[in-house]
């Protein structure tokens, strides 16, 4: 396919470093994406967690802390 | 991330200066990922056991990218063979697991006479779970940062 000979031809024509560091910043996008996504699920665990936890104690939640879009702050 | 050459590279970083070409990687896969993922997905809603299952293959996708990603840093910036070495080895345990998690949920619809259909998409072999998982991983991504 089109990339796989793309970049055949990129490292023939002396550019294969510059491919190499491109396909570094791929992963580093990824990995953030991956990280990003990480956080916003933990994020989301903790204030499920937290929320139960004070309305056990008996507190009351503001409702704008129970609303899903608080779980969104992040974006 | 709508930028379809690094689509393109995401999808190809697990051959990474391998043999296989992009387009015989593509060949594995001759079903659209997504549909087998979307049918996967859908199993979820049918118990509990059933979404923790689907979680858990969702979990294992990402860890296994995640080693993909590591194996090709390690490869372009020419880390010692023993670093590179151990770099292939967590690849291959994560493979693994994703593998295992596949076979668990699939037990689960036998069990429950639940669609199977997805599990023949995604083919049996090693190099067709990968394919299946490089497909995907886009989307499982992107699903966890709505």
């Amino acid at each position: 396919m089109e990339l796989r000979e793309f970049k055949e031809a990129c490292e023939q024509a002396g550019l294969g470093e510059l491919w190499a560091e491109l396909t570094l910043f791929a992963v580093k996008q990824r990995q953030i994406a991956i990280e990003l996504g990480d956080a916003i699920q933990t994020f989301r665990a903790k204030r499920t967690e937290l929320l139960a936890l004070a309305r056990a104690k008996g507190l009351v939640v503001p409702d704008k802390l129970a609303n899903d879009e608080v779980a969104n702050l992040s974006a | 991330m709508e930028d379809p050459f690094l689509n393109d590279l995401w999808q190809d970083l697990g051959n990474y200066d391998k043999g296989e070409t992009f387009e015989e990687a593509e060949n594995h896969q001759k079903e659209t990922p997504s549909l087998a993922y979307l049918r996967l997905k859908n199993i979820g809603e049918h118990s509990p056991l059933a979404d923790s299952l689907v979680k858990d293959i969702q979990n294992s996708i990402i860890r296994y990218i995640e080693t993909i990603d590591a194996l090709t840093v390690a490869k372009i910036k020419k880390d010692e063979p023993k670093e590179r070495e151990r770099s292939d080895l967590a690849r291959r345990l994560a493979h693994n697991a994703l593998i295992s998690n596949l076979n668990i949920l699939n037990r689960y619809c036998l069990k429950n006479g639940l669609d199977t259909g997805w599990r023949i998409m995604i083919g049996s072999d090693r190099d067709q779970v990968k394919t299946w998982a490089l497909g995907v991983a886009k989307e499982v991504i992107q699903e966890r940062l709505r």
